[in-house]
């Protein structure tokens, strides 16, 4: 028969024998997850190699989003396939889901557009000027006609040394049933825009409707275009600049903002 | 209305035909599919109204995807 300090003791070895046991079963459970998970690695890194030649490819975690402007804007006409176009439909709730996502702190636009739809282009431009987070715009190639407003909407716009800008008055084609209502509704239109332009850049209205109406640069039209460091010049665009300018200011602001909510 | 440097002419040429437009579902996102023959179709627009939908890149519209009937 056991005394009672012996039964303790029993007890006690018993006790810890259960747990050295648990440890074993947890560390042979951990082992072969492990050894599951370098498994999977091992398979994954496989594919990888066999699917695009390299061994490692980087993962890219960014906090910008990035928005093109290409082609015609599509607003309220579905334009035919020859065009390639920017569907305002899909671009606005895009800058919505931008604006609410947490893990986006800022918007670099690319613009390299022909012009398009007033009221699409119009709309586009306002929303983006009406964004909480960093917006920068880099117009490469061409940023024409309704891209001009898009282009100024950012909080700091860029175009590369090559592209060029066109600033023409907007007319209407096809049948015109009123011609003062339809002239003054034109009127109205263009005084909006141009509203829209002197707003959210440096240049003047009375600028403005001088380049809208100079006849002497265009061969089927009148309007001007303007080249990089013209866009600069006369206030229309803040600067001249490549990706990496654009890229660095849009990090600036992000950062600028980040302190001001620290 | 268009304000562009492409003269109108040419951005509407091919206005008059008809497209066929039909609604349908892309990775579970509604969206309005342009018919392009042959069971592919192009994403013309979304018609979902999560914000996120149009973040994703797989969704953009102009993507071609092939539906079997």
């Amino acid at each position: 028969m056991l005394t009672g300090q012996q039964e303790n003791r029993r007890q006690n070895a018993a006790y810890k024998n259960e747990i050295a046991d648990n440890q074993a079963d947890k560390t042979a459970e951990e082992n072969e997850n492990r050894q599951e998970e370098q498994t999977q690695q091992d398979v994954d890194r496989s594919d990888v190699i066999s699917e695009l030649g390299t061994a490692k490819v980087p993962e890219l975690v960014s906090e910008i989003h990035v928005l093109t402007i290409i082609g015609q804007v599509e607003g309220h006409l579905v334009l035919p396939p020859q065009n390639k176009t920017t569907k305002y439909e899909h671009i606005m709730p895009q800058l919505v889901a931008v604006e609410e996502s947490p893990d986006i702190k800022g918007l670099l636009v690319i613009l390299n557009t022909v012009g398009g739809d007033v009221e699409g282009g119009l709309a586009i431009a306002e929303m983006m000027a009406g964004m909480s987070k960093p917006v920068v715009s880099l117009v490469l190639g061409g940023g024409h006609s309704i891209g001009v407003p898009i282009a100024v909407a950012a909080k700091k716009s860029y175009i590369a040394p090559t592209a060029t800008m066109t600033i023409h008055p907007i007319r209407m084609t096809g049948m015109v049933l009123g011609v003062q209502q339809s002239f003054d509704y034109l009127e109205r239109m263009q005084d909006r825009v141009i509203g829209f332009i002197t707003a959210h850049s440096k240049i003047s209205d009375k600028q403005v409707r001088k380049f809208m109406m100079n006849t002497g640069e265009l061969a089927r039209d009148i309007g001007t275009v303007l080249a990089g460091e013209d866009a600069v010049k006369c206030g229309l665009i803040d600067e001249v600049g490549s990706l990496q300018d654009a890229l660095r200011e849009l990090h600036r602001m992000i950062d600028e903002n980040k302190n001001q909510i620290n | 209305m268009l304000w562009s440097v492409i003269p109108e002419a040419v951005v509407l040429s091919g206005m008059e035909e008809a497209i066929s437009l039909i609604d349908g579902q892309v990775e579970n996102c509604p969206c309005r599919l342009r018919s392009a023959g042959d069971g592919f179709f192009s994403i013309e627009a979304l018609t979902s109204t999560d914000p996120k939908d149009f973040l994703n890149s797989g969704l953009q519209p102009g993507r071609r995807i092939f539906l079997p009937k």
